[in-house]
């Protein structure tokens, strides 16, 4: 013990315990063979105990617990306001387009006298359409009207006599 | 003498510009007539006052005065769908019409009951 004379830095330990166990520590290190240890051997025999390693690892855990349950959380919350939203979105789209066609009917009932724009509406056609047209249109709108089929005298009536007035026939003389 | 040639030219514009007004008013007039936008403006004149009248209802749904209210419902549910498919949408708006003409009528019993 003579020989291993404790070093400059730390002058205040000079208790037989505290010789008896920096000696140990040195004795111990150096029959390893390491020298860089043997350096390190004063930091390392003062505090045993808590080595500067031991927060770092507790710390590692606590962050990977800590991440998983926040991005469940966030992707969760994430989808709830997606489905309100589509939610929201699917109720406007229904009410509105209950609205506007409930307002754009044409008001009131038929012309005393047909017009040739009336006509046009009746059959769905331009007032200026090619002859194929309305016939194909008179077609169609008199099978969705016909009498016999649940349709009515007065509307089939309306119907021919709006063909026969964008056929250039009946009141109108003019063609065009 | 520059002052008097420009006055002519004044009033000889003023005098094609008022033909060419008078000609072109003249020529709306018969394209309305033709095309029946004035008689249409009439008519609406007059239908601003007066709605559908009940008896054109029940001649636009093809029922009659002994008709119920369900028959009614049914036949307007019916012709409405129809003209939605393969009708137009006037007709379709016609059918509309008639049918609250005649829930109005439908209605009055009601009311002191």
């Amino acid at each position: 013990e003579t020989d291993l004379a404790p070093p400059p830095t730390f002058p205040f330990l000079l208790s037989c315990a505290a010789r008896t166990r920096i000696a140990l520590s040195t004795a111990a290190l150096f029959h390893s063979g390491s020298p860089r240890v043997a350096c390190l051997a004063p930091t390392v025999s003062v505090s045993p105990e808590s080595s500067p390693l031991r927060p770092r690892i507790q710390l590692s855990p606590v962050g990977v617990d800590m991440a998983t349950p926040l991005v469940a959380g966030l992707s969760v919350a994430a989808a709830a306001m997606g489905s309100r939203y589509m939610l929201q979105a699917w109720q406007a789209f229904r009410t509105r387009a209950a609205m506007p066609r409930v307002r754009r009917f044409y008001p009131g009932g038929f012309e005393r006298e047909m017009t040739r724009r009336e006509a046009a509406l009746i059959l769905g056609v331009r007032e200026r359409a090619a002859f194929d047209k309305i016939k194909e249109a008179h077609k169609r709108v008199m099978v969705a009207n016909h009498p016999d089929a649940g349709g009515s005298h007065y509307i089939a009536s309306k119907i021919n006599e709006a063909k026969d007035m964008l056929m250039g026939k009946g009141k109108s003389g003019s063609m065009f | 003498m520059a002052a008097r040639l420009l006055a002519n030219l004044l009033v000889i514009g003023g005098t094609v510009l008022g033909r060419a007004a008078v000609q072109a008013y003249r020529q709306a007039i018969v394209n309305a007539n033709k095309t029946g936008a004035a008689q249409e403006a009439i008519n609406g004149i007059r239908r601003a006052s007066k709605a559908m009248t009940e008896q054109e209802a029940r001649q636009i749904l093809g029922i009659s005065e002994k008709s119920t209210w369900e028959e009614i419902v049914q036949k307007y549910d019916t012709m409405f769908e129809r003209n939605a498919k393969n009708g137009s949408f006037y007709l379709q708006s016609k059918v509309h019409r008639a049918k609250e003409c005649l829930e109005a009528v439908y209605q009055k019993p009601d009311v002191p009951s």
